[in-house]
């Protein structure tokens, strides 16, 4: 780094400094992030209903965790709602960004738009969907059924209820993408893309040869961060359709709060929390994996 | 200029910073538990209640803090019912719990066995000093003894009702005068009824006859009517998948998949019903089945002259009763737990309670109440208010089972959409719910 | 790619963005102009668009039926708390990590990495009880203290201090300048676009914050406003979808007030922050 060599004391003190400045947020992290982890393993090994003593189960949550149909279910619903989520508003945003990438009021004003809903609470967007989706007298059918389309349950019938919830996540989610993609296409040097075109290549060529492999680094920090928030989906579910119909929309952490705080089987909710951790740590490390080799073939 | 703005903004955030910790520590200790200062007893007390019930709630607690200068209660809102039992149940862990609160029906023997709640009968029989209350005025079926089979427990008084209610049918009178039909007394009068009342357009439902959320309530009432139980004799052994269990269901099945006649409102526990509600009012829906407690809702914004009946029967007629009881918590100091029974007799004394159910749908919980010559007269003038109550002859219990909840929060609730969504049987899904729930009670 | 474009795919292009944006803008005007509607008029079918007279009196009869007053203070003094906290210790972890070697600091920073994956639904059970033992439920602390640092705004503020040049460290250094001074007087500024990013999501994040206040709160003397409009869907009495919209419109106002100002430098911040 370039930094010189200073002598020992220096050094000493340099350490002291390091460790002064981070140790408010170590300590944070301590107690409200390592610790909670810890005591979540440990409560997993135990039934405990909230008022009573906890009862030593040992290994007994996970087994029952395992073999129970509707934590597979769970997870299915988790994973298909993350990835379609996920899936949709990096395309979509990075499609708007190209669109937007131009200069002009207008564009302004449409980004602002397309990104106000990311900044809305999902308390409101969530009500506000539940009226927008329903399935007699819900504006989504009703301009469906000017075009002649029969009134479709888009929250009552169990295969389509995820997917209404990805489309509103969706919705509301995309302008983040949007915003981030189009940094990233804004920190793009214009002469690469210039001297592209004056050499002949076409819109396609340039996007895939120069436009995508810079955005790479931009694409993955979306892509980490979407795929944490959307395994992280709560409040969608909690006030749109609690899980339902038939645990069609419970998907992990909706499932964890319910068996902790609806049925008072806090160890067997926090099996699912340890489960739910060791999954979302593997999934997030192979990204970032991914992202670092990124930023190391990227010569700073 | 560069230097002297950044240290002027760092002074600034500093002072924000300082500002805002001690702001913070100040409002840190938020007494919101008892406390005895100057010889006043605090009650704590959690309610359910939102809308315009609240509003009732709050006046009421005023009420009482003006004419009992020795307590003052402090009401507030947590949430539905699952929601405030939830924190009910955390907060008893901790000194920051209250000291009364009201839960529905079937949360009250777990809560019991787990010895959350206080006993009540000695205050009820005026020991200690408290105010004695006659407990034979209570209405037998909306008591805690007629609410609950104690499958030959020996239960003390520990709970006192509050508002309650039964589920009745909402009818759109002028609907059902076009279509020439009378509220069914029978299952297939209102299969019937429904197959008349629906309105098609294509492919397209413009209007539903019946509409019913698929929830535990209203299956418990059904299951009765088939002449069905939940649990056996014992309450060891769950009989609910049986054939009445499943007529039950298979009627709800055959409505909505078969005749199209029957809408099952998305959503889960009180979001559906607000959905039958709301399409109720908007005339998409001729009849629905819903609690008594939302009469006065729906009477004062239907654009409509609506009606009620009683549920139809099939083998006989039978109906839940639903609302919630007052409890005390077992945990807190003496003092507070004899100043919340002072609150909770009150509540329920023939004056608060003719109140309550005046203003809301509830019913009167006291029988002096009911038989008095001004309620005579207002049920004349509003005879939907007197469906609940002529309806409690059909009133049925709930086993007092400490797996009560359970059975129908985990086992039954959630699943009971699936034959009815899905193509999965009536059969299968209650023989895996009753297997389940046999599991759980022999544990 | 901004040179020759066909001036039918620039229009094509534009009737695309709009329709999004209606798309997305449309939902909030409906919950805005549904919010001064009578509940009658929310309930017909078609619905519509315009109100038939706007009932200004809902806004009022919501902010009356709870202490709406009290919500908004409390959202307003946890999400300033935790932004300036967070704002802070970030810098300074961001740039020990960045700057500054001492043993063991990769380490602890990828326990910072790690704290940024593990969301509050894997921890709120544990904290629930830890607060309750150290009697700070149901207090503003106990929605503060939990957030008092992101893994985030370290990650980040770390990313944009790598950038700096050592000249200039080195050269206020020599001017005397104690580690803070670096960091509040020349780091900071130069990495201000980073910053303000930060703070704004995490502003929208901790206003919104309905789940965080649901568990550790208990009461009405603490109780921010998403849980208070939350709670305005009342049950046992019926839906009031007007007030419910009208709850909705006071939750999300300040933060579009907000956005609106800070629009531009946002999109500014973006285009400078480096993702690279």
């Amino acid at each position: 780094m370039g930094t010189q060599r200073r002598g020992g004391g220096a050094r000493w003190r340099e350490a002291l400094t390091g460790y002064g400045l981070v140790l408010p947020s170590m300590a944070v992290f301590a107690v409200f992030y390592l610790y909670p982890v810890a005591h979540t393993l440990y409560l997993s090994f135990f039934n405990w209903n909230l008022t009573g003593d906890p009862k030593p189960v040992g290994l007994g949550n996970y087994e029952a965790l395992l073999s129970d149909e509707v934590f597979g279910e769970v997870l299915v619903n988790t994973l298909t709602y993350s990835l379609a989520t996920v899936a949709v508003t990096m395309v979509g945003g990075l499609g708007l960004a190209l669109l937007l990438n131009r200069p002009g009021r207008v564009y302004g004003v449409l980004q602002a738009c397309i990104f106000t809903s990311y900044i809305v609470s999902w308390v409101g967007v969530s009500l506000l969907w539940i009226w927008m989706l329903d399935a007699q007298f819900g504006p989504v059918n009703g301009v469906l059924s000017a075009f002649g389309v029969s009134p479709v349950d888009w929250l009552g019938d169990p295969d389509l209820a995820l997917w209404s919830l990805v489309g509103v996540t969706s919705w509301k989610t995309v302008g983040y993408d949007m915003v981030l993609f189009l940094a990233g296409l804004q920190s793009i040097p214009v002469d690469t893309l210039e001297a592209a075109e004056m050499d002949g290549a076409s819109r396609w060529q340039r996007f895939w040869s120069i436009t995508f492999p810079q955005l790479m680094p931009t694409t993955l920090f979306v892509l980490i961060t979407s795929v944490i928030m959307t395994f992280q989906g709560f409040d969608v579910v909690r006030v749109m359709t609690q899980g339902g119909p038939v645990r069609a929309t419970t998907i992990y952490v909706y499932f964890i709060y319910e068996q902790a705080f609806g049925y008072f089987k806090v160890g067997y909710a926090a099996a699912a929390v340890v489960l739910f951790f060791v999954v979302l740590l593997g999934v997030t490390l192979v990204q970032f994996r991914l992202f670092d080799r990124q930023r190391r073939e990227e010569a700073p | 200029m560069e230097r002297s703005s950044v240290r002027g903004w760092g002074v600034r955030w500093a002072s924000v910073l300082g500002l805002l910790l001690v702001l913070s520590s100040g409002s840190c200790k938020r007494d919101d538990g008892a406390s005895e200062a100057d010889g006043v007893v605090e009650v704590s007390f959690w309610y359910a209640y939102g809308g315009t019930n609240r509003q009732v709630t709050e006046e009421l607690i005023a009420s009482f803090n003006a004419s009992h200068p020795k307590i003052r209660v402090k009401g507030t809102y947590q949430g539905d019912y699952f929601e405030a039992l939830a924190k009910v149940r955390v907060a008893s862990r901790t000194s920051r719990g209250p000291a009364v609160t009201h839960v529905v029906s079937e949360s009250l023997p777990a809560l019991w066995e787990d010895g959350l709640v206080e006993p009540l009968d000695g205050y009820a029989r005026g020991e200690g000093g408290a105010t004695a209350v006659d407990l034979a005025d209570f209405i037998p079926a909306l008591s805690q003894d007629g609410t609950f089979d104690y499958l030959g427990k020996e239960v003390p008084l520990f709970a006192l009702p509050f508002n309650r209610s039964t589920p009745i049918v909402f009818y759109n009178k002028k609907m059902l005068a076009d279509a020439g039909v009378s509220p069914p007394q029978t299952w297939e009068e209102l299969e019937a009824a429904a197959r008349t009342l629906t309105v098609r357009e294509g492919d397209q439902t413009k209007v539903w006859g019946f509409e019913l959320p698929i929830s535990w309530w209203f299956w418990y009432a059904l299951l009765h009517q088939a002449d069905g139980r939940l649990l056996s004799e014992d309450g060891k052994t769950a009989m609910f998948g049986h054939a009445a269990g499943q007529e039950a269901l298979g009627l709800l099945v055959r409505m909505v998949k078969q005749d199209k006649t029957m809408k099952n409102p998305p959503g889960r526990d009180y979001n559906a019903w607000e959905v039958a509600n709301t399409d109720f009012l908007s005339g998409r829906v001729a009849m629905i089945w819903t609690s008594t407690a939302f009469l006065n809702y729906l009477t004062e914004n239907a654009k409509f002259e609506l009606g009620t009946a009683f549920l139809p029967g099939f083998k006989r007629k039978a109906v839940p009763t639903g609302g919630t009881f007052f409890v005390v918590m077992k945990g807190r100091p003496e003092a507070e737990k004899r100043a919340g029974w002072e609150f909770v007799r009150w509540m329920t004394e023939p004056e608060q309670t003719k109140l309550w159910s005046q203003k809301t749908g509830y019913m009167p919980v006291r029988r002096s109440v009911v038989e008095s010559a001004e309620m005579k007269a207002f049920y004349v003038e509003h005879s939907n208010w007197r469906t609940t109550i002529d309806q409690l002859d059909h009133a049925v219990r709930f086993p007092f089972s400490p797996k009560l909840l359970e059975i129908q929060r985990d086992l039954l609730q959630p699943n009971l959409e699936k034959p009815v969504v899905t193509d999965a049987t009536v059969e299968s899904v209650l023989g895996k719910a009753e297997a389940d729930a046999n599991a759980l009670l022999g544990r | 790619m901004r040179t020759e474009t066909h001036p039918t795919l620039r229009a094509a292009a534009l009737a695309v963005l709009t329709l999004v944006a209606l798309l997305e803008v449309t939902p909030y005007l409906w919950m805005m102009t549904t919010s001064l509607k009578s509940l009658p008029e929310v309930t017909t079918f078609p619905p519509t668009m315009w109100p038939l007279s706007p009932q200004w009196g809902n806004y009022v009869e919501v902010w009356g039926s709870a202490p709406f007053g009290s919500y908004l203070v409390s959202s307003l003094v946890v999400t300033v708390s935790i932004v300036a906290l967070q704002s802070v210790l970030s810098c300074l972890a961001g740039y020990a990590f960045a700057r500054l070697r001492f043993r063991g600091r990769d380490a602890l920073f990828y326990v910072v990495i790690a704290c940024l994956i593990i969301p509050p639904q894997v921890r709120f059970i544990s904290i629930f009880l830890l607060l309750d033992t150290v009697d700070l439920l149901n207090t503003y602390a106990a929605q503060i203290l939990p957030h008092a640092s992101s893994a985030l705004g370290i990650f980040l503020m770390r990313q944009a201090f790598l950038a700096v040049p050592q000249e200039l460290i080195d050269a206020a250094k020599v001017d005397g300048a104690s580690t803070l001074r670096v960091i509040f007087q020349i780091m900071v500024p130069l990495a201000a676009p980073t910053l303000v990013a930060f703070m704004l999501f995490s502003a929208v994040y901790h206003w919104n914050d309905y789940f965080w206040p649901l568990i550790v709160t208990l009461d009405e003397t603490v109780r921010p406003l998403p849980l208070g409009v939350a709670l305005l869907r009342e049950q046992g009495t019926g839906a009031r979808w007007h007030l419910i919209m009208a709850g909705n419109v006071i939750l999300v106002v300040p933060l579009l007030v907000v956005f609106a100002f800070a629009q531009r430098r946002i999109v500014k911040a973006f285009v400078f922050s480096s993702m690279k």
